[in-house]
């Protein structure tokens, strides 16, 4: 079976034999770093380590794919952040911010040369060497609310979505100039899918209605600029907001544990096919052309499970009628391999394969 | 065929499309949902109190305090059958998926502007029922429900020890000893994370230090995660620390207790506790 051509059939929704079982999200585990040598935070800033890291659970687990970077801050990091690195089993964070307003944010001339992006970039190309036409190659980047909440602090964004709309407003735009400059550089050395995750949009932190009338426009924006397969992840309880997720024109919607595959299935279905009215994305009815990706708990499961329990969950999940099995969000760095591969076995198991 | 026919078989769900409109349900005002009617108070000056908290208006609501206390309404009433109460509701409709997030941040700014005033005119600090210590795990910088979770817990009248985030588990330690708190908040977003508490767990064990609980949540902590460990409770909502810290004062429950009753504790159905 040739990985690549089977998850990129699926998320051009084409029937295929054998779902394929791919992680959108930071896969980097200490255990595999351990054995390829590829650490972090070293993987996080050279190339070759995080090509290395990046694919080292197909090599390991049978991942069908590889995945890079680890965070969500590389973005943030190239707009003028401070990012925390340090340490190999905590994924990198935000730690100050220079911007005070929605209108300070501007991507700086040199944006795609700052920074890990230019590490990013290399990696991919890196991995399309090694790995040419067999492994799909996923880039995760940071969806445009999620990288204003990390230049303006999450908490404040979220005040201002009731407090300040044009502080929201203009932050948004700012930071999505800087996701579509970033797409377009990502687009350029062609991976196979490209992952937005954007779980600051999650009902967890803003009103549904809101990510619809704010969130959504922007993200169907970056859609259109991004010019391989996407997939959008928003962890939490993104139940009601499944029907929009998969009326923005991604390939592929992701979501976790919380979420019920069988009735997001069904909401797909309701989200019908997209128009555009007035400069407004309006469903037209019919079948959204979305993929359900996921939703493996990485918090029960495959963090503190046994092999057995994750084998059990991904059957649950192809029975609902997941279209991509993948963990639910990114894996816990002290995520034992076992348990990765449990996941490839479980759906063997569920295939008689 | 009849108009009660067809209408059945057209999909009402697009017709408005055509007019680039779309239907997003009724709009209520948040005083009219049947719950909150029960819950706000009647009289005056209590429901002007309770409804500029529950509209979210800071500065209504630090008006309205003032005026009441000038007339020389008791601050212990006005934060209890006012603020409170506005509170109370606003916490209602967000387990009804009406409010979110922002709004009970914000709800949450106009109570807390208000007790602060009140607190003024008392000279002290309301009466304390009890020390609490709320810590975001070591390595976690997401401190917004932690933040929330203070908020509540001193609007109930609790001296909330807020040690902000990413604390050293040392620092945990240090805090029991010396506040010896009745209960403890300890909240992570990250999987990662939340392998923490446990970890302060042992350290708590091995200086021979107990707590009756500490209440464990946030984005990624599951209940099963922390019903594996000791001294914890699984805290499924903010709002829902000060009924379990009242459940440890009152009625001296431990994690035993609190893990067994949650959902009678915090007064309202728990999927994750049934």
């Amino acid at each position: 079976m040739n990985l690549k051509n089977n998850l990129l059939k699926v998320l051009s929704g084409e029937e295929v034999d054998v779902t394929p079982v791919v992680s959108v999200t930071q896969i980097g585990v200490v255990e595999a770093m351990e054995k390829t040598g590829a650490f972090w935070p070293e993987a996080h800033t050279d190339a070759e380590k995080m090509a290395k890291l990046g694919s080292s659970l197909y090599e390991l687990a049978g991942l069908e794919c590889a995945k890079i970077p680890f965070c969500l801050t590389v973005e943030a990091e190239a707009m003028g952040c401070k990012v925390d690195l340090e340490g190999n089993d905590k994924t990198p964070e935000v730690s100050e911010t220079p911007f005070k307003s929605g209108n300070d944010i501007t991507v700086p001339a040199d944006f795609l040369s700052s920074g890990r992006i230019p590490v990013v970039l290399e990696a991919v190309e890196k991995l399309k060497e090694e790995y040419a036409d067999n492994l799909p190659i996923i880039v995760g980047m940071t969806g445009p609310f999620t990288l204003a909440g990390h230049l303006l602090g999450v908490e404040n964004l979220v005040r201002y979505m009731k407090t300040s709309p044009n502080e929201v407003e203009a932050a948004l735009e700012n930071s999505l100039d800087a996701c579509m400059d970033y797409a377009e550089a990502l687009s350029e050395v062609k991976p196979d899918v490209i992952c937005v995750a954007d779980p600051t949009a999650a009902p967890e932190l803003i009103d549904p209605l809101q990510f619809k009338s704010v969130v959504k426009p922007r993200l169907e924006d970056l859609a259109n600029t991004i010019k391989t397969k996407k997939v959008l992840h928003i962890c939490g309880s993104t139940q009601p907001i499944i029907r929009d997720m998969a009326s923005i024109g991604y390939d592929g919607i992701s979501v976790e544990e919380k979420v019920d595959i069988a009735r997001a299935k069904q909401d797909v279905e309701k989200g019908g096919k997209i128009m555009r009215v007035g400069g407004k994305t309006m469903s037209i009815g019919g079948d959204s052309s979305s993929k359900i990706v996921g939703n493996i708990s990485t918090t029960q499961t495959l963090f503190t499970g046994s092999p057995e329990e994750v084998k059990a969950e991904v059957k649950r999940a192809l029975e609902a009628g997941v279209d991509i099995v993948a963990p639910g969000c990114g894996l816990a760095p002290r995520s034992p391999i076992e348990n990765i591969k449990a996941m490839v076995e479980g759906r063997n198991e569920f295939y008689n394969i | 065929m009849s108009y009660e026919e067809l209408e059945n078989e057209i999909d009402q769900s697009f017709v408005a499309v055509r007019y680039n409109v779309e239907i997003e349900g009724p709009a209520i005002k948040p005083d009219e949902d049947p719950d909150v009617v029960n819950i706000l108070p009647t009289d005056e000056p209590y429901r002007a109190i309770a409804l500029a908290v529950l509209y979210e208006d800071r500065d209504a609501s630090l008006t309205n305090v003032k005026k009441a206390l000038d007339e020389g309404v008791s601050p212990i009433d006005v934060i209890n059958n006012g603020l409170m109460k506005g509170m109370d509701a606003v916490s209602l409709l967000y387990t009804k998926g009406f409010y979110f997030l922002p709004d009970l941040m914000l709800a949450g700014d106009g109570m807390m502007e208000g007790v602060k005033e009140c607190e003024q005119v008392l000279g002290h600090k309301s009466e304390t029922k009890g020390t609490v210590v709320s810590f975001v795990a070591e390595g976690d910088p997401h401190d917004i429900g932690k933040n929330l979770v203070v908020m509540f817990l001193r609007a109930n009248g609790y001296e909330a020890i807020d040690m902000g985030r990413d604390v050293p588990t040392a620092d945990v330690v240090e805090a029991v000893k010396e506040h010896k708190p009745i209960f403890m908040t300890g909240t992570a977003l990250m999987t990662t994370t939340m392998t923490v508490f446990p970890k302060v767990v042992k350290a708590l064990q091995k200086e021979g230090l107990e707590v009756p609980a500490i209440g464990c949540g946030g984005g990624a902590v599951r209940r099963d995660f922390v019903e594996s460990f000791p001294m914890s409770v699984y805290g499924v909502e903010a709002y829902h620390a000060p009924k379990l810290a009242d459940a440890i004062v009152k009625d001296k429950k431990t994690w035993k207790g609190l893990r067994k009753e949650y959902s009678d504790i915090v007064g309202e159905f728990v999927s994750e506790y049934s």
